[in-house]
This record gives structure tokens, sequence and C-alpha cells, in this order.
């Protein structure tokens, strides 16, 4: 039983119709706000992460280039290595001094060494000169014909000997002239100098 | 708030009586056997002055929730007539009732709102007839203040609901009891089977009635009188008051105790089916010893309080003591599914049968 009029049945339905929908709209817009939100929330965690990631990637560039540098230096001094190891060495100057060094006694001082390339008609060589002084002219012919004995030393003359005195005491001054021909194959032992008998 | 169609099966809405002159608005939900969350509020205002601001108040104060509304209506606002109709499909009874009813009122048939619904075996219907000036004097300030009506019922309708609660199943169809609606300014006889209505007599027997009575047998004011029946229905030993009650009420309820009788008997020529095993009484002035004791003589009948019910004694003596509150909570269950709880309820008989 109802006696509530047809028009008053459909003005309820629609009054609740509309209070749903506008519920359900209302509920709707919540739900959108709510991704809107969410979706902005992680939009800005994506672009912190992006940021950080960028900042990375650059690091790694950079890291990436300078390896790739050192790379190309590494290469070039494996290069350089091989070059210098394929290489022979002309002159062993080191060898020279080791047996010069080696040579001098302790009563002889060593002031100049000297070496000079020459090339004239006798052909391409070095022209060296010993300057210094000794105890005495015993020991600088000792050392001049301990020296004429030795490879590639040619030509070792004593061109003067004076007196000196050092330290209040008397002493021979020397120059001592040698040549080295470069022209003629010599060889020369390699040689450690020792200092007072120690390496 | 408004109420999505989920959850209503057993969340009643706001039931609104148009009862004894006052509005009483309710709400309750059904739950396992019981009302569950009743609320009743009672106003009493001027009927005919009733504006939406009125209305918005009473909501307010009521503390329900929702604003779909199911209203029932006394006889003094919609018409009711049982009329004697032929066996016919249910459009033609109720446009053959429309007719009668403009018929005995006098009035032109497109003014008035109506509606008839059959009760009983023996042809007869209860049809129901409200102006439609009236109706819209009603609804339209309700609709102003927020109301939602969904339905609006005959206030026996609401009794009925409110009386048959535990009786809605299948096999309480044969289970029949009588119930006598007196209130302060009308009375009304029904008679029960299981949920459905089987007879409606309105009477106009009355609770204001009663107190005119002591009042002028007794020589005490009106408001002495109030008082008098009051203590004659709560207290059942013999003392003086409640003799001069009795004294200045049996006539009334003789009167009403033979025209209880009438129904009943009235009811078991016309119907078939087992006849009334109890006489329940409701309503604002419905409970009086003396009453109680004239009808059962009468009617050679159990006659019991409603309070006693099962249902209703889970309610609280606060919503107990609410004019109309039987027909408010009966219209706030109008939406309860009752066609599919008879249907699961009796398979449930069965398989446990």
């Amino acid at each position: 039983m109802n006696l509530l009029p047809e028009q008053y049945v459909e003005r309820s339905k629609n009054k609740a119709r509309g209070s749903r929908v506008a519920v359900s709209i209302i509920a709707t817009l919540c739900v959108v706000a709510a991704f809107a939100t969410h979706s902005r929330v992680a939009i800005n965690g994506a672009v912190k992460k992006l940021v950080k990631t960028q900042v990375q990637a650059n690091s790694a560039l950079e890291l990436e280039f300078d390896a790739s540098s050192l790379e190309l230096q590494k290469e070039n001094l494996d290069s350089f290595i091989q070059r210098y190891q394929n290489e022979e060495v002309l002159f062993p100057m080191g060898d020279l001094i080791a047996t010069l060094a080696n040579l001098l006694p302790s009563e002889m001082t060593l002031e100049e060494l000297a070496l000079d390339v020459v090339n004239n008609e006798a052909g391409h060589g070095i022209s060296g000169r010993l300057s210094g002084f000794g105890l005495s002219d015993d020991t600088i012919a000792v050392f001049v014909s301990s020296l004429q004995t030795k490879e590639p030393f040619r030509s070792v003359s004593m061109d003067f000997s004076k007196s000196r005195t050092v330290r209040n005491q008397r002493a021979r001054g020397f120059r001592i002239s040698f040549h080295i021909d470069l022209e003629r194959p010599w060889s020369i032992a390699e040689n450690i100098a020792l200092v007072g008998g120690a390496e | 708030m408004i109420l999505f169609p989920f959850g209503k099966q057993r969340n009643g809405q706001v039931g609104i009586a148009f009862y004894d002159g006052g509005i009483t608005i309710g709400q309750c939900s059904w739950k396992n056997g019981t009302y569950s969350t009743a609320s009743i509020k009672r106003f009493e205002c001027n009927l005919s002055e009733l504006t939406s601001a009125d209305w918005r108040n009473m909501v307010a104060s009521a503390s329900v929730i929702g604003s779909e509304c199911c209203l029932a209506l006394p006889p003094s606002l919609a018409h009711h007539q049982v009329l004697r109709l032929p066996n016919m499909a249910d459009t033609e009874v109720k446009e053959a009732a429309a007719w009668e009813m403009a018929d005995r009122l006098n009035v032109n048939k497109g003014s008035l709102q109506m509606d008839a619904y059959p009760i009983g075996t023996g042809g007869d219907v209860l049809a129901l007839a409200i102006e439609l000036s009236t109706l819209r004097d009603i609804l339209d300030p309700m609709y102003e203040a927020g109301l939602q009506p969904s339905a609006i019922e005959p206030q026996c309708a609401s009794v009925t609901r409110t009386m048959s609660m535990l009786h809605r199943r299948q096999g309480d169809q044969n289970i029949v009891r009588s119930v006598l609606d007196f209130g302060m300014h009308d009375s009304a006889f029904m008679v029960l089977a299981g949920d459905s209505m089987m007879f409606y007599k309105h009477l106009d027997y009355s609770g204001n009635e009663l107190i005119h009575w002591i009042a002028k047998h007794t020589g005490v004011t009106d408001s002495q009188a109030i008082r008098m029946l009051e203590q004659s229905k709560r207290h059942d030993e013999i003392n003086d008051i409640s003799k001069a009650v009795r004294n200045a009420t049996r006539s009334i309820h003789e009167s009403i105790a033979t025209d209880a009788m009438k129904c009943i008997r009235h009811y078991g020529v016309t119907n078939r089916g087992p006849l009334s095993s109890e006489l329940i009484i409701t309503g604002s002035a419905g409970w009086n010893a003396n009453l109680a004791s004239t009808l059962s003589t009468a009617c050679s009948q159990d006659v019991l309080q409603d309070v006693r019910l099962p249902h209703i004694q889970s309610l609280s003596s606060q919503n107990l003591l609410q004019p109309g509150w039987h027909v408010a909570l009966g219209a706030s269950l109008s939406s309860l599914p009752i066609g599919q709880e008879r249907r699961s309820s009796g398979l449930k008989s069965k398989g446990a049968a």
C-alpha cells in the first residue's frame, strides 16, 4: 500500500539519484585528485632520480673520457718504450764516466771533464779533456797509462803538469787529452762506479 | 546523508507517524530477530501548520540518519474504508475501490489519491483515500526540508508490521492474532495472520474519551483524570482510585470488548483458516488492567500488552513511552524485503524439518 503519488515518487527518485550522482562525482573527483597527487609525487621522485642519474652519467662519461685519455697515453708510452727498447744506444756515456771514475786513484781529484764532437779529415770522433790535480806526477802518469789501456780511449796524452797548492799542500795540476773514434766499432763493458770501494 | 542501496535490507529508513495529533519520528534496524539502534522522538505540534523549518528542526533533533522516509497516516488524514468487492484483478479492484471511495466521500475522483489492498479471504478490500491538496500540504514542506518520502502507508499497515516482525515466515501465516490499537484520538481493531492483515475496523474509542468519562464520573479535572488513568494502568491491586476508574470506564471498556468480540466473530465467519489465539493491546492509551480483563472475558482469549512480545522487549522503556512508537518503527521498516525473508526462512524451516 502506497499513497504517494507517482509524481512524488519520481521526485524522490530523482532527488536520490541526483544525490547519488553528486556523491559519485565527488568520490570520483577525490579518486582523481588522489591519483593526480600520487602521479605528481611520482613524477617529482622520477625527476629527482633522473637528475641524480644524469649526474652519475656525466661522472661516468668523464671517467670514461679520462680512461680513454689514459689509455691513449699508455699506448703512446708503450709505443715509446717499445721504440726506446728497440733503439740501440750509440754512446754509453755512463759506462765511460764509470770507467774514468773507477780508474781515478784516490790521490787524484778530477775538476773538469769536457767532451767535444769533432769532425775533421781524421774522421768523426769525440775529443775529451780531463783536468784536475794529483798528489804527484807519478800518480798522474799511472792514471794516464791505465786510461790508455781502456777502450775506447785513444791517443791519451798529458797536455801539461804544473805545481799548485791545494789546502796549503803542494800538488800537481794536470790536463789530459784523449780521443774516442766514433767511426770504429768498439765495445765497453757495463761498469758501475765504485766510490770508496762501494757502489 | 544519503543512504545507498546496499545495507538497506536491515537498516530502516526514517519512519514518520502522524499519531494522536502529533508527529513521532523513529528509526531502527532489524537484526537477528530483534530491533537494534532504535531511536524514537515525539513532537507535539499542529499537523496542519507544519512548515519546512519545523520538519528540519524535528528531523535534526530526532537524531535519525538518511533523508528517505516513510509516512504513516491515521484515518483522520487518510480515509479508511473496508469495501466488499467481487473477486477481480488487482488493477480492477483498485479502480473499483477508487470509484466507490469517490462516491462515498462525494468528491471528484481526480482530486483524490487512492489505493486499495485486499484483506482476508472473504473479498474485503481496505480502500484508502486522501485529498491531493492535503497530501501536497503534507509533502511539500517535507521536500523543502530535504526529506525524501518513499512511501505513504496507512497507520494500520505500520502497526501490522511492528506486531508481526516475528511472524514473517510462510509457516507463521497460520498464527492468527488480534490487535487493538488504542490511541488517544481513535482506535482500530485488526486481525493478523502471520504478517498479513486479514481484518480491519476503525473504532471511535479513544483515550481522551476515557479521560473525559473519568473526569465526568468522579468530578475531577482532566489532568487529575489522566493521573488516575495512569495509576490504574500500572497497578493491578484494587484500591479506591482503580475502583473509581473502573466504574467510570466500565461502559466504554464493555463497548470496546463487545466490538472486539464482533470483529473476531466477523473475521471467523468471513475468513477461512484458524481463529485468533490471542489479543494484543497496543497504542498510547492501550494497556489497562480493567480493559484487558474485560476483553479477555468477552473474547475468550489471552490478552497481552504489546511490550510482552519478545522482539519489543528489547526496546528501551524510554522509547516505549513515546506515543506512536509502534507506528514509527513499523514505518521505518517498510523497506524490509519481507518476501525474500519469508522464502529463505521457509527454506530453512523445511531443511530443519
